[in-house]
């Protein structure tokens, strides 16, 4: 039987272990990147209100950069975060444009306009905010849903 | 001269880079999962005319104008069609108008009326007051495109007018 031969400052059977133990660690995190980047956007979350919901669209165009946000949920009615008034200013009452956002838009910078509107608010609203925009004299107007393909 | 105890050749210790390989993916991961959300976004561009310009031009080929209708109980597509007769030049426009229910039935009538006319792309879309939004989104990804390609993407959202559309009985002739 051959003896066992020690060397000094050799590593031991433990740390070569534990390199060799490393390598598919990293290629597991780095596949776990790699699925995040590809599958999470790059928006952050969308938090309105508690219980907010955008609609579901079949698109998979990527929304554009806009000038100003406005949101919709079932409380409030919201212009790049700030409350301007209770939802009911655009879910009740006739048509027309919603006063208080028009008075907010008119001071507010033009460009690209953001909706985003709960995927629970009926029709009347949302058309009652794209009249308020066209007439504060928005014309590029973009309604955000989530993509079906990402859930 | 011979050593006593020969070293073997070794490579460099490799754990310090994994290591610092390691420590930085598990910096990305929350990093990513915090900055970023599941969901995707999509934007669904809406043409809105500017308050108080003049309307587009309309437009030049057969498929002059198109619109849909949706109430309760279904759809009512509204097409203004001019002929190609080179006969006809001048004469009115033909206005073509279908109903039906169902979303498939819509998509099947958009795709004969864009065979007509390959370059229209605007539609004018008219939901009733109560369809929630999420419904609203279905029609547009319905009217915008089918399985067999694009149909009308430049979708124009307007309120109906106040008589309501009358309840599906088939096509009707122009």
């Amino acid at each position: 039987m051959r003896p066992r031969r020690l060397r000094l400052g050799a590593p031991t059977v433990g740390a070569a272990l534990g390199a060799a133990a490393l390598a598919p660690l990293v290629d597991l995190l780095t596949l776990l990147v790699v699925a995040l980047l590809r599958g999470q956007s790059a928006d952050p979350p969308v938090v309105v209100e508690p219980g907010f919901a955008l609609p579901l669209s079949r698109q998979e165009r990527a929304p554009g950069r806009p000038a100003l946000t406005v949101d919709l949920g079932q409380n409030g009615l919201y212009l790049d975060g700030w409350r301007v008034g209770a939802a009911a200013a655009a879910l009740e009452g006739g048509g027309g444009r919603v006063e208080p956002l028009y008075a907010a838009l008119l001071r507010a910078p033009k460009g690209p306009l953001r909706l985003r509107v709960d995927a629970r608010v009926p029709f009347a609203a949302l058309d009652r905010l794209l009249l308020t925009a066209r007439e504060a004299g928005y014309a590029e107007v973009e309604l955000v849903a989530t993509k079906a393909s990402s859930l | 001269m011979s050593r006593l105890f020969a070293a073997e050749a070794e490579g460099p210790d490799a754990r310090p880079a994994l290591f610092a390989v390691v420590s930085l993916m598990l910096l990305l991961l929350p990093a990513l999962l915090m900055t970023t959300a599941g969901d995707g976004l999509t934007g669904l561009g809406l043409a809105v005319p500017p308050g108080g310009a003049a309307p587009p031009l309309p437009h030049a080929g057969p498929l002059r104008a198109l619109s849909v209708e949706v109430g309760p109980e279904g759809w009512a597509l509204r097409a203004e069609v001019r002929s190609t007769d080179a006969h006809s030049l001048g004469a009115p426009s033909a206005l073509r108008e279908e109903r039906g229910a169902g979303l498939g039935p819509l998509q099947r009538a958009l795709r004969r009326l864009k065979a007509l006319d390959p370059a229209q792309t605007r539609l004018s879309l008219r939901p009733d007051p109560d369809r929630p939004a999420q419904a609203v989104v279905a029609l547009i990804d319905a009217v915008s495109a089918d399985l067999e390609g694009e149909l009308f993407p430049e979708v124009v959202l307007e309120a109906q007018p106040s008589d309501p559309p009358a309840a599906p009985v088939g096509e009707a002739a122009p």
